[in-house]
């Protein structure tokens, strides 16, 4: 029995992560609905990554994400209200035979207003995290009956491993619609797939981790401003007037539900993080599925020990025992034993 | 999307009570009790649809409401009630008042009621003695209503003060009374959707129109 050792080291990392940044930069915004008491909420949000020089570092047996920062564009927020039909007031005149009661006029008809509240750019995030470097054994269905030697040298032209990532995404955060979850698992499907050959795939699993929101822009923002400006542009000034003074009321509940407050910052991580759980579905892509859709590297098993060539197969020989060691600061040694 | 208004608000700065829209209504007394065949037309001249009329004294109701528009076919797929399969039947009763207006639509319309004998009883287009024409305004400035005999009666409907208006529900109909000797009196000051009453003591038709 022999052993193998495959060392990794940081810099090797650090070029992976290049790619692994690319794609989600590619990611389509992530995008799902919500209903905040009386109001339906429609919110999409983007990432463009930009994480700096060598943001992964190997100490305490575990790989380091450093500050990935974040930029959060797009970042939409439609909020939907119905407003009710709005007619003037019942009035009744003196007439010579007595009083009559005047019909009210429809002001305003029953709207459905959506109120787009568009804050890309404004603010940013951090990401900080330790994972461990965990090997899981990816033996494909569709390999079928085909030996070692022919699955390495068989494509993979298979929807498995598309599925088992659309299956993971859905099953982590079930809000996201079905098409959102199909483009942003293709997005990753391309790092992975290749021949049908057995695969150990080392990825990162999430021991602690940190998401951020940072304002960066300007959030001098009063967002019931926006809000009402929204529902009234298309009134003349006499009539906006009116309905300022008669939605009020509808103003004051649409605060209360949203939780506003003066300061934007505030008013976004509590939204995030409580109302509309969009704070945990951050932490969730971050800390969890992203590695678990882009293995750091992939080591086939059988092992090809030495690659085919003039005229010869490859030599495959079977692992067992796959230990990972992270050597801080400079390797992550991958050992296995052959057999 | 933003709130929508109701674009007839904006859109009519004038009226006539002879060819009534939704800035404008009559409201009329039975003289005499009976069943009455009510005509609505458009622009005075084409012929909408028929309704029949009871007046009992003896019935609790105190007034009916007859929405002309609804009668308009270009105008009922936007009303809050079903059209009319037939002519509809409405009743009035005590001292049988019935109020005409007209809460859409892009025409102007007016309306008559005919007794048993065939006689002509009513027409929105010549008010009389007794009856009452209701002005409600919407978008501010200068305003005169004219009757048959050249008397003005001038309104202003005032802007906004410091952005703000008074509350619809607190506002009183402003009254005011038009005899042989004109309008009295002869000037209101209004906010937008604030009612003018205009009791009517010798035959008129009224005209109102942006000054």
């Amino acid at each position: 029995m022999s052993t193998v050792n495959i060392a990794v080291n940081a810099n090797t990392l650090n070029k992976i992560w290049e790619d692994i940044e690319a794609k989600i930069n590619a990611m389509p915004p992530l995008a799902a609905s919500k209903t905040l008491g009386p109001f339906g909420i429609d919110f999409a949000i983007g990432f463009r990554v930009s994480s700096g020089t060598n943001p992964i570092t190997l100490a305490n047996n575990n790989v380091t994400i450093n500050n990935l920062e974040f930029t959060y564009t797009p970042l939409k927020l439609t909020l939907s209200v119905i407003i009710k039909e709005i007619d003037t007031p019942t009035v009744c005149v003196w007439t010579p035979f007595g009083q009559a009661c005047l019909p009210s006029i429809k002001l305003f008809p029953e709207t459905t207003v959506s109120v787009p509240i568009d804050l890309s750019g404004i603010f940013a995030g951090s990401f900080s995290g330790q994972f461990s470097l965990t090997p899981v054994k990816q033996v494909l269905a569709a390999k079928g009956a085909l030996t070692a030697h022919q699955a390495t040298l068989t494509a993979d032209t298979s929807d498995e491993i598309l599925n088992d990532f659309k299956n993971l995404i859905s099953t982590k955060i079930p809000i996201l619609p079905g098409v959102l979850v199909d483009d942003i698992a293709k997005v990753f499907v391309a790092g992975v797939k290749g021949n049908l050959a057995d695969k150990w795939l080392f990825h990162l699993k999430d021991v602690d981790s940190n998401l951020q929101l940072i304002d960066i822009g300007d959030t001098a923002l009063n967002i019931m401003d926006i809000i009402a400006n929204e529902i009234l542009s298309f009134l003349p000034a006499p009539a906006r007037i009116l309905a300022e003074d008669i939605l009020q009321p509808l103003f004051k509940s649409i605060a209360a539900a949203l939780d506003i407050e003066n300061d934007v910052l505030t008013w976004l991580e509590r939204l995030f993080q409580s109302s509309l759980g969009i704070g945990n579905m951050l932490e969730t892509f971050f800390g969890n599925l992203i590695f678990q859709m882009w293995p750091v590297f992939k080591i086939e098993d059988p092992y090809p020990m030495i690659a085919a060539g003039n005229g010869l197969i490859a030599v495959l020989v079977p692992m067992e025992n796959i230990v990972v060691n992270v050597n801080a600061p400079q390797e992550i040694v991958v050992s296995a034993d052959l057999f | 999307m933003s709130l929508l208004m109701n674009q007839n608000l904006v859109k009519y700065t004038g009226v006539s009570t002879a060819n009534m829209n939704i800035l404008c209504m009559v409201v009329h007394a039975m003289a005499a009790e009976g069943v009455y065949t009510g005509k609505v037309y458009a622009d005075g001249t084409s012929l909408l649809g028929t309704f029949n009329l009871t007046y009992d004294a003896a019935n609790p109701a105190k007034q009916v409401q007859i929405d002309l528009s609804s009668f308009d076919s270009f105008t009922q797929v936007n009303l809050r009630e079903k059209p009319f399969d037939m002519p509809p039947q409405f009743v009035t009763g005590q001292t049988g008042l019935v109020v005409f207006f007209v809460s859409g639509g892009q025409r102007n319309l007016s309306a008559t009621l005919t007794d048993s004998k065939g006689q002509t009883t009513f027409d929105t287009r010549s008010l009389d003695n007794g009856d009452t024409a209701i002005f409600r305004l919407f978008m501010p400035g200068n305003y005169s209503i004219e009757d048959t005999a050249g008397q003005i009666l001038n309104i202003t409907v005032s802007a906004p003060v410091d952005g703000k208006y008074p509350s619809l529900a607190s506002q009183d109909p402003v009254l005011v009374d038009l005899d042989a000797t004109g309008f009295i009196p002869d000037v209101a000051n209004v906010n937008p959707l604030q009612i003018i009453a205009v009791s009517i003591k010798v035959p008129a038709t009224l005209n109102l129109a942006q000054s």
